[in-house]
């Protein structure tokens, strides 16, 4: 007798799916731990590279083995992904790793070509919503970025009195701004990857430490940036469907 | 900062290329990112409106230092213009995203403010929503040709365009407010007993009133005639106990010549517990 198969989605959901020719076959997971080397800070403002690269080939990994099992099972998508990060930074002899945990549900669109595996970090329902509107999602996209920045020009303004007055902290504020940047442009990069014209859902994961401080001119921040989102793209199979009405719901 | 048609002061050299490449601009191919979810998405679409970029400003700001007497209710003015001046600064430079990626208005905004322990005096502000263009090239900038912000919903932003409104500007207003302490005397005087402490009451209804005629005046210079989605909240952001933020914000906005009215709504029985 075969196994029963598993997934994260609803009773209505499950209804919603077949309406479209969308079946779920099983629960997929992918799961990576990846050690940084110590972690160097350079003296100037630049990108920490060896937890960037570290970052992407965890991510690389866990995805491809969530992947790998997905087509195991003879899926040609994963849906209603969910993705966990951790960072663990700790100069002790334990050293710092990194670690992701990816879970979805693996689904077999009968609409589409076999060997094309998707993945998507939106519902079933919100799946649905997208076919019948004319669009798909072609893959969950993730932009992440560590940045380093030296505020270590950042003087009081108006003299020895400066901290009681109101200002910017520019040399600060640019910190976030680039690591954000960085992380756009290579979740972008990634969208154009797998053919989408847009993303959607994006969430923003962001942290900030700081060494030295303002008022002795030694303060560096650090800056994390992860962004992860739902590329889609135009459907050529479907017409768009929605009918969209104003409603009261007596519940 | 305040907002200046055509600059683009603020904004990292990474930021306006990355903007120019998602327009198409050097020969890549256009790409838009939103944080709205698949129904946001897809009633913007409706309504004629497409994304065309996550959009978000920020600034790092170190909050000035006042001295309050400790015996006076008395707003902070010190306070209340580092609040007004670090947001302005992270709306100016999200609209100036907004420009350089041709919108027409931001949906969805999200006003932050993230403190660190690393820095007592300093504060993190964001302004993140979703730049929108009308598809058809309707005009919905504001009458200083601002792209017009909102903190609505995609969900009722649909709402408010079908019943005849446009959203002009995310409007706020800010007071930063010391409560007085109680003197011995009056501590005495009510121990024991049932009474209302009236010096409390009244800082909060005078801190509270500013704020929203503060928002409202705002309202007033953008042209409004109403402000939707209005709240008032309340944060102490690490200073001393008796000294508040109310910050009050919504949606200004303004009826649509010639909108035709309201669809009369369907009664639906959720199949949701």
């Amino acid at each position: 007798m075969a196994h029963p198969w598993i997934g994260t989605i609803t009773p209505k959901e499950m209804v919603a799916l077949a309406e479209i020719k969308i079946v779920p076959i099983g629960q997929v997971f992918g799961t990576s731990f990846r050690s940084i080397s110590t972690l160097y800070f350079p003296t100037t403002s630049s990108e920490v590279r060896n937890e960037v690269e570290a970052f992407q080939m965890m991510l690389e990994d866990s995805m491809n083995s969530l992947r790998n099992q997905a087509t195991q099972m003879g899926a040609n998508g994963v849906i209603d992904m969910k993705m966990v990060h951790t960072v663990r930074v700790d100069q002790s002899a334990n050293g710092s790793w990194l670690m992701s945990k990816i879970v979805g549900t693996a689904v077999s669109d009968q609409s589409r070509p076999q060997p094309e595996l998707f993945t998507a970090g939106i519902s079933a329902n919100d799946i649905v919503m997208l076919r019948r509107a004319g669009f798909e999602p072609c893959g969950l996209v993730v932009g992440n970025s560590s940045y380093y920045k030296v505020a270590w020009r950042q003087i009081p303004k108006v003299g020895p009195l400066g901290f009681w007055a109101n200002q910017e902290v520019s040399e600060l504020t640019e910190g976030p701004y680039i690591a954000r940047e960085l992380a756009m442009t290579r979740m972008g990069e990634m969208a154009r990857a797998c053919g989408g014209s847009g993303i959607i859902g994006v969430t923003t994961e962001s942290e900030v430490q700081t060494f030295g401080t303002l008022t002795a001119g030694n303060m560096a921040a650090f800056c994390r940036m992860r962004l992860t989102g739902t590329a889609i793209r135009r459907n050529s199979i479907t017409h768009p469907e929605v009918n969209i009405q104003t409603t009261i719901s007596v519940s | 900062m305040p907002y200046i048609q055509g600059s683009f002061e603020g904004l990292p050299e990474a930021a306006k290329q990355r903007l120019v490449e998602m327009r198409g601009g050097t020969g890549k191919k256009p790409l838009f990112t939103s944080d709205l979810s698949v129904n946001e998405f897809l009633l913007c679409q409706e309504a004629g409106f497409d994304p065309v970029g996550l959009v978000m400003g920020s600034s790092i700001y170190h909050i000035g230092f006042q001295l309050p007497k400790f015996y006076q209710s008395q707003e902070m003015e010190v306070l209340t213009q580092a609040m007004y001046e670090a947001r302005e600064l992270a709306m100016t430079r999200m609209e100036e995203e907004a420009d350089i990626l041709g919108a027409d208005g931001v949906v969805g905004v999200r006003l932050e403010v993230t403190r660190y322990t690393w820095g007592e005096a300093m504060a993190e502000f964001k302004a993140i929503g979703t730049a929108i263009k009308h598809r058809a090239g309707g005009n919905y900038r504001t009458v200083d040709n601002r792209p017009f912000t909102s903190d609505l919903s995609g969900q009722d932003f649909w709402t408010l365009l079908k019943a005849g409104y446009q959203p002009l500007s995310l409007v706020m207003g800010s007071c930063v407010y010391h409560v007085a302490h109680q003197g011995m005397m009056q501590s005495m005087k009510q121990s024991g007993r049932n009474v209302e402490m009236a010096n409390f009451t009244q800082a909060i209804y005078d801190a509270r009133e500013l704020a929203l005629s503060r928002m409202q005046s705002e309202a007033e210079r953008e042209g409004a005639t109403g402000i939707v989605g209005a709240s008032v909240n309340e944060n102490n952001h690490g200073w001393d106990s008796h000294v508040i933020e109310y910050f009050a914000v919504g949606t200004a906005v303004k009826p649509i010549e010639g909108a035709s009215a309201v669809p009369e709504p369907t009664m639906t029985i959720s199949l949701n517990d």
